[in-house]
């Protein structure tokens, strides 16, 4: 009994631990892609950055949309 | 065109992430052209301003062929098949599909047709080689198979063309040395050094083969 509650404890301690981790690169992953998304090109080359806007323009437009993949979470 | 960009950013539940799954995104950077609907329509072959401008020129070329074929025009179907194998907009089952179905009008006088078809068959084998790699992946055992069985299509004289040359010729070159073939090896070799002779960074790999088949004579 008193086993299972030390494992038990272990566990939880573990789960714990590894959801604030995850948490911490949530938000450190956050804070580089609301940097990336502030470079001058996008601003400077009028890059959407919201899909069904681009779609939306390209309709209004007759163009098609020249889509560009890319990370912000490491270089 | 209307730029859009699109960044991972690894964070549980951000729209970017879901919609770089959508599209499937397999690596970094990715270039893609959509239209209206949000449908994949071309692939640059490369990341340059010559391959940009050669996807939209093909872009365009399709475009006028469905007006054409909207207005009445016959005996575009082969064209318009080429057109998107070239942009890359088709997969290897779907265009397969559609050679099959391909049937020149009667009393369609057009020596387009019997040229578009050279090509696309061309394409398809290509589209095909793309397939079988991406089965094989890194499976060491599917790999030799695969070897096996590209070593074959070389010998009946069924070579890939384009992007896909390297790969396909690097598998091949691999069992023809193995089974002391100069003959296809040296098909392999004069195949890449023409595609590759310019390319300093290529120098040293087309020396070591040349050495290769030096050696195999």
């Amino acid at each position: 009994m008193k086993l299972n509650s030390i494992t038990l404890g272990l566990v939880a301690a573990l789960t714990l631990s590894t959801t604030i981790f995850a948490q911490a690169d949530d938000q450190e992953n956050q804070d580089k892609y609301d940097k990336k998304i502030t470079e001058a090109w996008i601003r400077s080359g009028s890059w959407e950055l919201d899909h069904d806007s681009a779609l939306a323009r390209a309709e209004s437009e007759g163009k098609y949309v020249l889509a560009y993949f890319s990370r912000s979470y490491s270089p | 065109m209307i730029p859009f960009v699109n960044f991972t950013a690894r964070v549980e539940g951000h729209p970017s992430d879901a919609l770089s799954r959508r599209y499937e995104i397999r690596g970094f950077p990715t270039l893609m052209i959509l239209d209206a609907s949000g449908k994949k329509v071309a692939t640059p072959d490369g990341r340059d301003i010559a391959s940009f401008s050669a996807t939209i020129a093909s872009l365009e070329a399709l475009d006028s062929l469905r007006a054409r074929k909207d207005a009445g025009e016959v005996g575009l179907e082969a064209s318009i098949l080429l057109a998107r194998l070239q942009l890359g907009s088709i997969d290897f089952k779907q265009a397969a599909k559609q050679r099959k179905a391909l049937v020149k009008p009667k009393k369609f006088e057009s020596s387009q047709w019997e040229a578009d078809l050279v090509e696309i068959d061309a394409l398809l084998f290509n589209l095909k080689l793309a397939d079988m790699f991406q089965n094989a992946g890194r499976d060491p055992d599917k790999q030799a198979e695969l070897g096996e069985k590209l070593y074959v299509m070389a010998k009946n004289g069924r070579f890939a063309s384009g992007p896909m040359t390297y790969q396909y010729w690097s598998q091949v070159m691999l069992v023809a040395k193995k089974k002391k073939d100069v003959k296809v090896y040296e098909a392999g070799y004069n195949a890449l050094h023409a595609m590759f002779k310019d390319n300093p960074r290529a120098k040293k790999v087309l020396a070591e083969m040349k050495a290769e088949l030096d050696a195999m004579r």
